[in-house]
């Protein structure tokens, strides 16, 4: 515990940048400045002042106005397994092992399920831009009966979700995506990255079958990598080149 | 096929139910006088209840069962399956720093909101002040925000059934079971 009095600094660091930082991504993807940002797999998320958690069958919610003090405010039911969760507008994109379920927050503490999207059993995360949500369905455990495919959705209008296209993956994890790039895990099998140009017609550009992933977070140029083998990070442009910058190795 | 089944004397149909009830009834025995079947599943690891609230700040380690990730500024966090939080400093991504790990068993997600960090504590959620390294300070803890683990995440397993009186099941860990009580 040597460096204690530099982790105190760093701390300290964490909260003047987030509270000062208007710009960047941080602020892009979620409006509160207080918040970063989570992978395609997270099952918290934050939205104002509400904290969100999906587990199992239930979606919860506490109030962190005060952010010191969660107030636990009870929880919604789904009628579905959930496993993941991603804000999108004034929305939660859920996904679960039968379905994506969007719930409106106009009522912040008392989210109201709006739509839903069914599929047969899979395990499915979910991100969205624009008009279109994209959602892995995976074969395996804990998820046997499912397909492995990556589904593009048209959620323009969000009480109609429909399908619009579906693309045979080998057994896809989580995902994510920046302006018309959107990566995809294909776990132990690499990631894949496409052209979302046209938000439909995606087109594979890269496949990088050493790289074991599971979930993504893209920032700006820049693409966070979680595998089994450790933490990849890449710089990409909008030709969809990657170049590495580091590998943080996973002990064995 | 209908005018077969129609031409099948009754005889040999009772005689066909007779030998099949028969062969049933000695499955059922066999099952029944079989002993300590022995098979591979899943046996829950637990930790204390106790035990699992005991959340501190430690020295930087190496990765090990990377899972979820998290960004804020020039922080990355980094998940270890129901361990903790790795905290990586990672202004210069050509070179990310670890610079600590918050040990919160049964973890796996987090969140955070200024200086707070929201995570999942085994049963618990809890809030964490990130403000002040020296020792971590629990703000709040919600009991019992999350079901006990009942069952691995696996589906068509057999496994020994997890005690709650046992504490928190933190892994399952696959090996040769006898007699398994419980399948999913």
């Amino acid at each position: 515990m040597k460096n204690l009095k530099y982790l105190y600094l760093v701390f300290s660091a964490i909260i003047i940048s987030c509270k000062g930082d208007s710009s960047g991504f941080a602020s892009s993807v979620s409006p509160n400045l207080g918040s970063g940002i989570g992978g395609s797999l997270a099952r918290f998320t934050i939205s104002k002042n509400h904290l969100y958690i999906v587990d199992s069958r239930s979606l919860k919610v506490f109030n962190i106005s005060d952010a010191a003090n969660p107030i636990d405010l009870g929880k919604t039911t789904i009628n579905a397994f959930a496993e993941t969760i991603f804000p999108f507008k004034d929305n939660l994109l859920v996904g679960t092992r039968t379905g994506m379920y969007i719930f409106n927050l106009n009522q912040p503490e008392k989210p109201t399920q709006i739509g839903v999207f069914q599929h047969f059993a899979s395990c499915d995360p979910v991100v969205a831009e624009g008009n279109y949500a994209y959602v892995t369905l995976r074969n395996g455990t804990p998820c046997q009966r499912g397909q492995n495919q990556l589904d593009v959705l048209d959620i323009s209008q969000l009480t109609n979700p429909r399908l619009v296209k579906s693309v045979p993956m080998i057994n896809p994890h989580g995902l994510g995506l920046r302006d018309n790039i959107l990566f995809v895990c294909e776990g132990d099998n690499g990631l894949k990255v496409f052209d979302r140009t046209n938000p439909v017609e995606i087109k594979q550009t890269q496949f990088l079958k050493d790289v074991k992933s599971i979930d993504v977070i893209p920032l700006q140029n820049r693409l966070i990598v979680t595998g089994k083998d450790g933490i990849y990070q890449y710089d990409f442009n909008a030709k969809s080149e990657m170049n590495l910058l580091s590998k943080m190795a996973v002990e064995l | 096929m209908v005018k077969e089944c129609k031409l099948l004397p009754k005889f040999y149909m009772r005689k066909l139910l007779f030998f099949a009830g028969i062969f049933l009834l000695n499955s059922c025995q066999t099952d029944d006088t079989a002993k300590d079947e022995k098979v591979m599943g899943y046996k829950p690891i637990y930790v204390s209840y106790s035990e699992i609230e005991k959340v501190s700040i430690e020295a930087a380690r190496k990765l090990k069962n990377p899972a979820k990730i998290y960004v804020r500024g020039e922080y990355l966090f980094v998940n270890e399956v129901n361990e903790g939080v790795h905290v990586i400093y990672n202004a210069d991504p050509k070179f990310p720093k670890p610079i600590a790990f918050i040990k919160i068993p049964g973890n796996n997600d987090i969140e955070l909101k200024d200086n707070v960090m929201y995570a999942d504590n085994g049963l618990d959620l809890i809030a964490i002040d990130i403000a002040s390294p020296q020792s971590v300070k629990i703000l709040k803890r919600i009991k019992d925000a999350f079901p006990y683990p009942n069952y691995p995440p696996f589906q068509n397993v057999k496994f020994e059934c997890a005690d709650t009186s046992k504490g928190y099941v933190v892994k399952w860990e696959f090996v040769e079971l006898t007699n398994p009580k419980c399948n999913r």
